[in-house]
């Protein structure tokens, strides 16, 4: 059992062998807590919301296909229990998109962005950037930066071409790193 | 290679890995063109610090949420299924985990035990019996509701909350208790259930004069707007001198600072 494929796995929890859900929970509850939390910015909410994957993995169990592939559907699950927080949490989205971006000390402009840039607070402004950038593309870098996924697999979960995948990444870090300069109070370059 | 094919495979280099040929094609690119060569320097250190952030590990308790909604599905409860659990697996689900909670559960069991057996044998007395039993039974709910708000997850803290409300008209401890979870609780939720559980003692002195001292303590945009329409709606007067101190602070977010302008016209 130990050994079995996700997918397959996935194929007996859908006949109605609900122990190899938790064959299936051992194996990625912590990648989708790290989604989450990367994306929340919060432990608690990361793990409640990973808890929910895992429900709605057992409610909707009869949804996966016979030859679908077991890590992009968990993912679309993920994205969709995320959604569904994000629509519940509505009436507080607008007080964060008021934050001023230059809520943090200026860093001394004399740094460079050389590739040993980001120490310390560096990366406390990164998280904060992270969590500022548009959900889509937070999503995007989240997935692709910590999951450990292939193009392919990040194309089939955001549902785009997988040369697509590239495109909007590199936008995603442009924007970042847009956001990550005007909150550090120094310029790119 | 072009620019828009470096971007490509810059991207790359971060996900998948470049092939020695590849590799030797994006450097010879960005060695000759400087704007390719800045954008990729910037954004390789943004990605190696997206990799420094660090991610706190889940907890065990998720791994016992997880095999509670695993066994509560197994027998039905989730879908709407006939099949019913067993008595005891009914009361093991019932029987809170906390240690505090468990005991004070058990001490009013057997406050309830001794009451009704009294009662059965002095039934001359049922009123003040009764009455003796809601005291008992209020006192574990404030215990449990006290203890539930010192424990460290915040889900329990919620649930302190929760039990308190149940306690209308609450006493002294557990206002307190309250006070402190709105004004110290690092847990914006928690400082707002606390806040609606205050609220509904809103006309009570103390509480007045603590959301009152709230105001000037809470950094949390949503506790602040909390407050300030609780004092609009309260016509609470008193509060103006605190939201006045409240418009002072330097980074007051704008929502805050509307809200705030609104309310000192309507108070005063």
């Amino acid at each position: 059992m130990a050994a079995a494929h996700d997918d397959e796995l996935m194929n007996r929890v859908r006949e109605g062998d609900t122990d190899s859900l938790a064959h299936l929970f051992e194996r990625h509850h912590r990648s989708l807590y790290r989604f989450f939390y990367q994306l929340c910015g919060s432990g608690g909410l990361a793990e409640d919301l990973t808890q929910e994957v895992f429900f709605r993995m057992l409610k909707f169990r009869a949804t996966f296909q016979k030859d679908a592939r077991f890590t992009p559907w968990m993912y679309q699950i993920a994205r969709n229990v995320h959604v569904d927080h994000v629509r519940r949490k509505q009436a507080e989205v607008p007080l964060y998109q008021e934050h001023s971006e230059r809520e943090f000390d200026p860093l001394d402009p004399g740094l460079g962005p050389e590739l040993n840039l980001l120490r310390g607070a560096d990366l406390a402004i990164l998280r904060k950037a992270l969590q500022r950038l548009p959900a889509e593309r937070r999503e995007l870098l989240v997935l692709s930066r910590w999951q450990n996924l292939r193009y392919d697999e990040i194309a089939a979960i955001v549902q785009c071409e997988p040369g697509a995948v590239k495109t909007r990444v590199f936008r995603a870090m442009r924007q970042l790193s847009d956001i990550f300069f005007r909150m550090s109070g120094r310029k790119a370059s | 290679m072009n620019c828009d094919q470096a971007k490509e495979r810059m991207v790359d280099r971060w996900i998948a890995g470049l092939d020695e040929a590849q590799r030797i094609e994006l450097d010879r690119h960005i060695g000759t063109c400087p704007h390719c060569r800045e954008e990729h320097e910037t954004l390789l250190a943004l990605w190696n610090g997206l990799g420094g952030l660090p991610v706190e590990e889940p907890g065990r308790a998720m791994r016992a949420g997880f095999h509670r909604m695993l066994e509560a599905y197994r027998l039905g409860a989730a879908s709407g299924q006939v099949a019913r659990p067993s008595a005891w697996e009914w009361l093991k689900d019932l029987w809170p985990r906390q240690p505090l909670v468990q005991f004070a559960l058990a001490a009013a069991a057997l406050v309830c035990g001794v009451l009704a057996g009294h009662l059965y044998t002095a039934r001359g007395h049922d009123r003040e019996q009764i009455a003796a039993l809601n005291s008992e039974m209020r006192q574990m709910r404030q215990l449990a509701a006290l203890s539930l708000l010192q424990q460290q997850s915040a889900s329990d803290r919620l649930r302190g909350v929760s039990y308190s409300v149940r306690l209308q008209p609450a006493d002294d401890e557990v206002l307190a208790a309250l006070l402190a979870a709105l004004n110290h609780d690092p847990n914006v939720n928690v400082r707002l259930a606390a806040f609606d559980a205050l609220r509904q003692s809103g006309t009570r002195n103390p509480v007045r004069q603590g959301l009152r001292e709230a105001l000037r303590r809470q950094d949390s945009p949503l506790v602040q707007i909390a407050l300030i329409d609780w004092a609009v709606e309260a016509r609470d007067t008193a509060s103006a001198a605190a939201l006045r101190q409240l418009q002072r602070e330097p980074e007051l977010n704008p929502a805050v600072s509307s809200r705030l302008a609104r309310a000192l016209s309507q108070l005063e």
